[in-house]
């Protein structure tokens, strides 16, 4: 959300603002230093800022971290997978029919700000702890924000569009692809950055509240143990696992934009 | 496309979906006769039980009050802080990545931090839901601030409009629809850190109602939980929209419900 600096005006240039961007962090690490040297951050409360590093250190030299950013990841992928494939299509079903459309949309707006946790009881108890889980809660959550922006994209297909494929008699398959999901492109990219956001959060989630094998889970028994060096490197790594999901996709997001503005 | 204006359409379309859902469910169950889906009857005598005056106060309680007192402290020094770091454009692009790794960062993830830290009690539960609501909030704060329309601002210029007036008549007024889009993710986001906070360590709540009738394998009051929160969420949304419509119709974005 952050990231489409582009179209404000800005006097700096690029190595400036990557400088500022660079001096905001050291300023917030220096910070976070002196209050703990000062001893105005308690070391029972937080570890130190280099505290935390070497903790980080540490904790990417185990194992059992890569294992459970290995775990956290394929289930992010699983789910992902599911929720595209569904969710898409899903979407591409309900936005081209207008009947359609218009009674399954109050229902779809209604079910969207319930919160993604909801049937997490009944996963559990149906599926049990584990990959699962993860999966089936990734999936379910990430697919919402799909399901909603497909459907809103093929649904708002300018009308132009549609009556020159009339007028060049388009079979029912090309106009679906190359009319109504070509022009729904950027909306689906905005979908696809939303779904692989929340499912991230969401694989977290599932190893810390479902105990879903992964980074979440590792957080969890981290908590559990009340070893705060690791629990704030655990964070860290999280929050850096976060930034590259979501840098990876918003450039997706991007190049399908551009495709729209150039055509 | 046709313009449906009979109220009967405008008003049993949306119902039909949901009723089918229902429906649905009802024959699942039915047909399934699984322990995990009960039937709705039981969920709706659970769902009584459970949310009677006396159980929304044991339990709705707790949760909605640490809502409503955390989503606007996060909402109000989200919009303070980004009215200053807006203005200011070195603060504004030295901040960036620090406000793109906590916008990173799952809000979930920065549960058992506070967990830790602070105890499970309500103060910390109320920390945790303004803290999530404030990034959320303060990114579209700033962003919404800092890209304002060109135009509305040389003619505020003109008119020598400064200072409080012009935070208060252009600047907040011209950034309003997406800081309320901000304010609204925002809104859902403290839903569910809601939930996920009480699932540490906490007896009473709207999600350690719902988690401890799992473990103990009670289906209907746990369905009952998940329904209610939603209601809670559907509730909040509704409510936030409502909110909202003032603004909308003053800035001329308020949709027709016909239009489609």
């Amino acid at each position: 959300m952050g990231t489409n600096g582009r179209r404000e005006e800005t006097s700096y240039g690029r190595w400036a603002r990557f400088a500022l961007q660079c001096t905001g962090v050291l300023v917030l690490a220096a910070l976070w230093q002196i209050s703990s040297l000062a001893g105005w951050l308690p070391k029972a409360v937080a570890p130190s800022f280099f505290e935390t590093i070497s903790g980080l250190w540490q904790v990417i030299h185990t194992g059992s971290f890569w294992a459970g950013t290995a775990n956290t990841f394929r289930a992010w992928a699983y789910g992902m997978f599911v929720s595209i494939v569904i969710g898409i299509p899903l979407g591409l079903l309900l936005g081209s029919n207008k009947v359609v459309y218009r009674l399954s949309r109050p229902t779809i707006e209604a079910v969207r700000p319930i919160p993604p946790i909801v049937i997490l009881p009944v996963v559990l108890v149906a599926v049990g702890y584990g990959f699962n889980l993860s999966a089936l809660l990734i999936a379910q959550g990430a697919m919402w924000p799909l399901l909603i922006m497909t459907s809103y994209g093929v649904a708002t297909v300018p009308q132009v569009a549609l009556d020159t494929a009339t007028v060049f008699r388009f079979s029912f398959f090309r106009r679906l692809f190359f009319v109504r999901l070509a022009q729904a492109l950027p909306l689906i990219g905005s979908g696809v950055r939303l779904a692989a956001a929340i499912a991230f959060a969401v694989a977290i989630m599932a190893g810390l509240v479902g105990g879903a094998p992964g980074l979440g889970q590792l957080l969890g028994l981290a908590s559990q143990a009340n070893d705060l060096p690791t629990l704030f490197a655990l964070t860290m790594a999280i929050g850096f696992f976060g930034v590259v999901v979501i840098s990876i996709f918003s450039s997706v997001e991007r190049r399908l934009n551009r495709w729209k503005v150039s055509s | 496309m046709r313009r449906y204006t009979s109220w009967t359409i405008r008003f049993v379309a949306p119902l039909l979906m949901p009723v089918v859902l229902l429906g649905g469910y009802v024959l699942f169950a039915h047909w399934q006769s699984n322990l995990y889906f009960p039937s709705l009857p039981r969920i709706y005598s659970a769902f009584k039980t459970t949310w009677s005056p006396h159980g929304l106060r044991l339990n709705a309680w707790p949760s909605l009050s640490n809502l409503l007192l955390g989503y606007p402290a996060g909402l109000l020094s989200a919009v303070l802080l980004g009215i200053l770091v807006a203005r200011l454009k070195a603060l504004r692009v030295a901040s960036e990545p620090i406000i793109a790794f906590f916008l990173a960062l799952p809000s979930v993830a920065i549960v058992p931090i506070f967990i830790v830290l602070f105890g499970p009690g309500p103060g910390t539960k109320q920390l945790i839901i303004a803290q999530a609501v404030f990034f959320q909030v303060l990114v579209n704060v700033i962003d919404g601030l800092s890209t304002l329309d060109p135009t509305l601002a040389q003619s505020a210029d003109l008119f020598k409009i400064r200072g409080f007036r012009r935070l208060f008549l252009v600047d907040l007024p011209g950034a309003g629809s997406q800081i309320l889009a901000g304010a609204r993710a925002g809104l859902s986001l403290g839903v569910l850190v809601m939930i996920v906070s009480e699932l540490f360590n906490t007896r009473f709540g709207i999600g350690a109602v719902t988690l401890s009738a799992q473990s103990s394998f009670d289906f209907p009051t746990m369905w009952a939980g998940m329904v209610f929160t939603a209601i809670i969420g559907i509730g909040l949304n509704g409510l936030f929209s409502l909110a909202e419509r003032p603004y909308l119709r003053r800035a001329g974005l308020l949709q027709t419900t016909t239009g489609a």
